[in-house]
């Protein structure tokens, strides 16, 4: 299969001009279908979020109208003598176009008033008639979700936020700790501990969960109040998410791993000559370099438990300490929230993460990148 | 990996840096102990137990002889079937098709990349209502659309038949993520194959079919393994959009969200545990077999660091 180098040019010009310009057009014209495609596809994964964001800014009743409408958009009503009249815009009869209040409709004669001058009626078939709408953006459905005194979703933020904050470095800190060791030094037994690394990833969380949810709330307080005599209790609080974070993530572990494994060892070489300790190695040398498999790990982890929802599902229950994911779906068990509050609360809820995505992006992209073509 | 094993260094540095090695990676040897090994023990032993948080009997095999002849335990185990064996290769062979063809020096690579990769960043609650909304029969966009082209819409979350088929159209959804991994593996692939293909009058079907598809075989691999562990397992969705309990009329009890209500709707720790140690066989079974299975068609240019 190898090519030599100075064939393929030659290869081509010997198929003659014609059939060259015909190649180039076809070129052309299969990257500019992609292209369409690609862009269709593109509209069409964004449909759903546009429709969120419209959703969110709707007056409840215009939520549900068909057909439906992307823009927030509501009847335009006018008072005529304490009467609340639809607005219509009417083309009349003598080939004047005018807006109207419609009064009685008729699909012969429709009753229309001047809004301007109620004494001035109209006639005409209810078919010259086309209802105005106005577009309202209904901005306060964020302030009324926002302000819901028995689910602060400003709590619910802050919630996912700290924990979504310590996660990372939790994560980020360990991962990279214990992965130095794993790539870096040599001992008895790494071998076999390095391939447990490797089959936990096989178990899933529906195993660790129950026993693991048991541990927090039962055993370790037990110990802890046989132990010290206290009275504490680890069901209801942040504590069984965030502790195990310190501890490493097998998964983030191997991703840094083979990061490190690609670092030349001179330069741990040469810090050891410099009579710098592995801890500084870690520390100064191999942890600057490695700025992009570290914000990639960030970034997922981020991701990851900004949207988390099993675990604070199983462990957390008083209002005040739920994150944003548990506390959205109460919301709507408590309140049945018209569609249109509970669009801007989810919108809420996702809002932080897509200004951060457009952000970083790059690292996003590389996150899912190291993570699957490296592992 | 494998220069280094089986050279261990003997002496004082040696034994130094075996110490510094115990020292990097005593958090995750902790944490491995304390809250995975422990936990698995523990679950091992509940499932062979009447565990309820209250009282724990020895029952022995009774779990599970129960959840062979559990008509829900089958009827999950087929409801999570269902779903995988289409939203799977739907997601991996939707998402190469988008990152072949966005392969084809497609201007503005990134900023599609970017709105591809978008839905699966905002993965999770706030996507489950979304969908719910917009696959309602009544007043949803999708359901309008389909009637528009004089299609019937089905009720997809509230209809027995159509609620998997749901969640296959909204995993569609979430290509982004595979589709980025591919998008990396294609821009490997060297281009000098493809310039040989050509000079031998190759069309784009026969590169693709023989070059491509091959170069990034183990990319394909990947996605399809992960997406199918991550399918088995599927819960927050379906959880969300039926209220926790896999209706209309279990027809979306996928196994995971059975298993949460076994274990904390209705206490029962110890037949939890023996469902959880099923399902793991499962993962682990299917894993092997694909893993096994591909491996006469799976190209690996160099053998991988790991030994995997």
């Amino acid at each position: 299969m190898a090519v030599n180098p100075v064939f393929p040019a030659k290869a081509k010009s010997q198929k003659g001009p014609v059939f060259f310009k015909g190649k180039k057009f076809m070129e052309r014209f299969s990257q500019s279908m992609a292209t369409i495609i690609i862009a269709v596809g593109a509209v069409a994964i964004l449909i759903p979020v546009i429709w969120m964001f419209a959703s969110a800014l709707k007056l409840k009743s215009n939520v549900n109208s068909m057909p439906p409408t992307f823009i927030p958009r509501q009847a335009a009503i006018i008072q005529v003598n304490g009467e609340d009249l639809f607005m219509y815009e009417v083309n009349l009869e003598n080939g004047e176009t005018k807006n109207l209040a419609a009064v009685k409709l008729d699909p012969v004669n429709s009753k229309f008033v001047d809004p301007n001058d109620p004494t001035q009626v109209y006639y005409a078939p209810a078919d010259n008639a086309t209802q105005i709408f106005n577009v309202v953006l209904h901005w306060e459905n964020f302030a009324t979700v926002w302000s819901n005194p028995n689910s602060p979703f400003m709590v619910f933020l802050k919630n996912t936020f700290i924990y979504s904050v310590v996660a990372v470095i939790g994560e980020v800190l360990s991962c990279s700790f214990v992965a130095f060791g794993f790539a870096r030094l040599r001992a008895p037994g790494k071998d076999i501990l390095f391939l447990f690394i490797l089959a936990t990833l096989m178990i899933p969380y529906a195993v660790l969960m129950i026993p693991q949810y048991v541990m927090f709330t039962r055993y370790i307080p037990d110990l802890i109040n046989g132990l010290l005599g206290t009275h504490i209790k680890l069901a209801d609080t942040w504590w069984p998410l965030m502790l195990p974070k310190f501890f490493g993530s097998a998964y983030l572990i191997f991703l840094v791993r083979q990061f490190y494994m690609s670092i030349p060892k001179d330069y741990d070489e040469a810090a050891r000559i410099d009579g710098a300790g592995f801890l500084r190695t870690w520390w100064e040398i191999i942890l600057p370099m490695s700025r992009p498999v570290l914000v990639a790990m960030a970034v997922l982890s981020f991701m990851y438990h900004w949207n988390d929802y099993l675990g604070p599902l199983i462990y957390l229950n008083s209002m005040k300490k739920l994150p944003m994911s548990v506390g959205l779906t109460t919301y709507n068990a408590t309140y049945q929230p018209s569609t249109n509050l509970l669009m801007a609360g989810s919108l809420i809820a996702v809002l932080p993460l897509i200004i951060i995505f457009f952000f970083l992006n790059r690292y996003f992209i590389q996150g899912v990148v190291v993570s699957g073509v490296k592992g | 990996m494998a220069s280094i094993a089986g050279i261990i260094p003997k002496g004082k540095l040696a034994r130094q840096e075996a110490g510094w090695f115990y020292i990097f990676i005593s958090p995750w040897l902790i944490g491995f102990l304390a809250f995975t090994l422990f936990p698995i023990l523990a679950s091992v032993v509940y499932s062979f137990t009447t565990y309820n948080v209250t009282e724990m009997k020895y029952v022995g095999l009774d779990n599970f002889k129960e959840l062979f002849n559990d008509k829900l335990f089958y009827w999950a185990l087929w409801i999570t079937f269902k779903y995988t064996i289409v939203a799977v290769p739907l997601n991996i062979v939707l998402a190469l098709l988008v990152a072949v063809i966005l392969n084809q020096r497609v201007p503005f690579l990134s900023f599609w990349r970017t709105i591809y990769y978008l839905p699966s960043v905002i993965s999770g609650v706030a996507v489950a209502f979304l969908w719910r909304l917009i696959l309602n029969p009544s007043i949803g966009i999708l359901s309008y659309l389909l009637t528009k082209v004089g299609i019937e819409s089905p009720r997809w979350f509230w209809s027995e038949t159509w609620v998997i088929p749901a969640y296959w159209v909204m995993g569609i959804w979430g290509i982004g993520a595979p589709m980025v991994i591919y998008l990396a593996g294609l821009q490997g692939v060297p281009t000098a194959l493809y310039e040989a293909a050509e000079i031998d009058g190759a069309s784009s079907w026969r590169k693709f079919l023989n070059i491509t598809i091959p170069m990034i075989s183990p990319v394909l691999l990947f996605n399809f393994i992960t997406g199918l562990i991550g399918a088995l397992q599927t819960f927050t969705t379906v959880y969300v959009i039926s209220n926790g309990d896999g209706g209309p009329n279990y027809a979306s009890l996928l196994y995971v969200l059975y298993l949460f209500k076994v274990a904390f709707r209705w206490n029962r720790f110890g037949y939890a545990s023996a469902m959880a140690w099923v399902l793991f066989l499962i993962i682990v079974a299917l894993t092997y077999l694909f893993l096994r299975a591909s491996r006469s068609v799976v190209y690996y240019e160099e053998p991988s660091a790991t030994g995997i």
